[in-house]
């Protein structure tokens, strides 16, 4: 799998490129249009907005998920629009972690079972550290204290103790980028600081970027920059995204 | 697709009430019709071996079917008997070996088949323990007969009293158990056998009482001149025949008019055959003449015109059960679009997805085949052991 297109430059500097995207759900009138949008290696990028803005659209186009109609994003150095099904699919099991509100951890396997998820589903992922799978799964456990937990099953454990397993599940793979979406929206408040505080301390160890969608204006602060989606969208962009000096 | 098979192992285990369910709807679906079909192929080769092995059965005018059924199964004897006369006839003919079967008695339930020492030669029956029928009052005993009612040689066996509030009726008989068959998988497996003169003893044609030419209890004498004592019901018949009372059984009156239930005759030849069965052609005739294995084959095609209308019930809930199947998926889909959608974020491919629930589906299918090869194998395997315990 060639993640490097050929004859089209980019700035490898940025985790995520957008120029001039414009993307528009079938027998819909909602439209997204951004001009240029750029997110820097390891940056903690926030998203606000009121709900149906189009911050969940711009995270899956982010992630590959979704294709632009027009206008090219890049993701990690690589043109998302321009490679096939397949490649976006390995550039998304092997480049970002994926965490999502509602968790999505299947019931059926363990907690193991379901952070090691992403190799079993996609051959091409492997452990970076060609390390026992278990080992990786563990040492993450432990990291966000439920090593004891290894063998329950999701329904066993409460709603801070499933999204740290998924949480763990987006980190296995050791990805550049993770996209988290309201990732503490099912939380209580004493589990969504503890949630947050995680995804930094995780994202940061490993130097990996982080963009989170939200709703929560109390979590804003910890973030790098953060792109009030409502305002982004009305001017001119990128000058109205709300930085915050690192 | 290591990956695939393992999630799909796991979701079945998972949802263990689901997949069993699943598991149980195909397994009965499709065991029915194949145990059906194994037990049906295995019922017609039993039926047909044992007609084809008989060429020719000769019995009172009737039902050609209760004749055939009786003659191989000793199944309930027919209304009319016919006299042993015609086996004497049909010996002199020198067109078959005429073996008779008298079967109007039970012992334990089972029956007791008068006949003579050619049934066992015929039906190429071998004593696996004791000996063959040698004395008045002696029985073989098949070996289902042995192992049910726990006879060894030497044991004794009594015949069932026909009615048990009749007390003029007639007297069951206590038999010597002389020898035990060896396992024929036929009917012979359940039958007691006896010499056709103990059979007319059981049916009260012969007799054996104590001597009463020099009896001086005049209560047990009615009557009696040079010739002939004329007993009172004061004398017992013994119940039993025994080294010591043996002598005294005698028959009244001439076997010619003895009673058999059917004569099963052997043939060289299929002219014989025809030549045996133009003796019983003409409408004045008492008898019948019938081949077995023409009766049995027009019973089997009944029997398979029923099963017809079994198959056609068998498919429909055959396609009940694959549409019920794919209910099922779709719902299952249905109700895991999170779930796939998930898989699909974080990097599986939608192929992958369809692939992950059809290898579902493929494990349940799996299994359900495993266990349906398992029963159609134990069901072959104990076909004639489910035929004799079900006919």
């Amino acid at each position: 799998m060639s993640l490097r297109p050929h004859g089209v430059q980019y700035d490898t500097g940025q985790m995520i490129q957008a120029r001039n995207i414009t993307f528009r759900y079938p027998a819909s009138s909602f439209r997204l249009a951004i001009d240029e949008l750029a997110v820097a290696p390891a940056e903690k990028l926030a998203i606000v907005g009121p709900s149906g803005s189009g911050k969940t659209t711009l995270l899956n186009l982010m992630a590959g998920i979704l294709i632009p109609d027009h206008g090219e994003i890049s993701i990690a150095g690589t043109p998302a629009s321009s490679l096939n099904d397949r490649d976006r699919r390995n550039l998304r099991a092997s480049k970002i972690g994926m965490v999502f509100q509602q968790f999505e951890l299947l019931d059926y396997l363990t907690v193991i079972e379901n952070i090691r998820l992403p190799f079993r589903i996609n051959p091409s992922t492997q452990d970076p550290q060609h390390k026992n799978e278990n080992d990786s799964a563990n040492e993450l456990l432990e990291s966000v204290g439920l090593a004891s937990f290894a063998n329950r099953y999701p329904a066993q454990l409460s709603r801070g103790e499933q999204q740290r397993v998924a949480i763990c599940r987006a980190l296995i793979t050791q990805p550049q980028l993770i996209l988290a979406d309201e990732p503490t929206g099912n939380l209580d408040p004493g589990n969504k600081r503890n949630i947050m505080e995680l995804l930094f301390r995780e994202t940061e160890s490993r130097n990996q970027t982080l963009i989170v969608v939200t709703h929560d204006q109390s979590l804003l602060n910890d973030f790098d920059r953060v792109i009030d989606f409502e305002t982004f969208l009305q001017t001119d962009q990128p000058a109205q995204s709300k930085s915050r000096s690192s | 697709m290591k990956g695939i098979l393992f999630l799909a192992w796991r979701y079945v285990c998972f949802h263990k009430t689901k997949t069993l369910i699943l598991i149980a709807c195909i397994f009965l679906t499709a065991i029915l019709p194949i145990a059906i079909r194994v037990l049906l192929s295995r019922f017609e080769n039993s039926l047909v071996q044992r007609a084809d092995a008989t060429p020719a059965m000769i019995g009172a005018k009737g039902s050609s079917l209760d004749l055939t059924l009786h003659g191989l199964y000793f199944d309930r004897p027919p209304t009319q008997t016919l006299p042993y006369a015609e086996v004497k006839r049909i010996r002199a003919t020198g067109l078959a070996d005429p073996v008779p079967v008298y079967s109007a008695f039970q012992a334990a339930s089972f029956p007791i088949v008068g006949t003579s020492l050619n049934y066992f030669d015929q039906r190429h029956l071998r004593i696996q323990t004791g000996q063959s029928l040698t004395t008045l009052g002696d029985c073989v005993v098949g070996i289902e007969v042995a192992n049910s009612l726990q006879l060894k040689p030497g044991d004794s066996l009594l015949s069932d009293r026909e009615n048990i509030l009749d007390i003029a009726g007639k007297y069951p008989l206590k038999m010597n158990v002389a020898g035990i068959l060896q396992t024929t998988g036929t009917p012979d497996d359940k039958a007691v056998f006896v010499d056709l003169k103990t059979a007319w003893v059981i049916d009260g044609y012969g007799h054996g009482h104590q001597e009463l030419q020099n009896e001086t209890d005049e209560a047990k004498v009615i009557s009696r001149d040079n010739n002939q004592v004329v007993a009172s019901a004061a004398v017992l018949p013994y119940t039993e025949i025994t080294e010591q009372n043996i002598d005294s059984f005698h028959f009244h009156g001439s076997d010619d008019d003895f009673p058999v239930s059917a004569i099963l005759a052997f043939t060289d030849s299929e002219k014989d055959n025809t030549i045996l069965e133009g003796q019983y052609g003409g409408s004045d005739s008492d008898l019948q003449f019938v081949r077995p294995s023409l009766v049995v084959r027009e019973l089997i095609s009944v029997m398979f015109r029923i099963k017809r209308f079994f198959d056609a019930n068998a498919t429909l809930i055959g396609v009940s059960t694959l549409l019920l199947l794919i209910l099922v998926m779709l719902l299952s889909a249905k109700l895991r679009t999170s779930e796939m959608e998930t898989l699909f974020k974080i990097g599986c491919g939608r192929g992958t997805v369809i692939w992950l629930q059809a290898a579902e589906l493929m494990i349940v299918v799996a299994v359900a085949g495993c266990l349906i090869a398992t029963a159609a194998w134990a069901v072959n395997f104990y076909a004639d052991d489910l035929l004799r315990w079900w006919i």
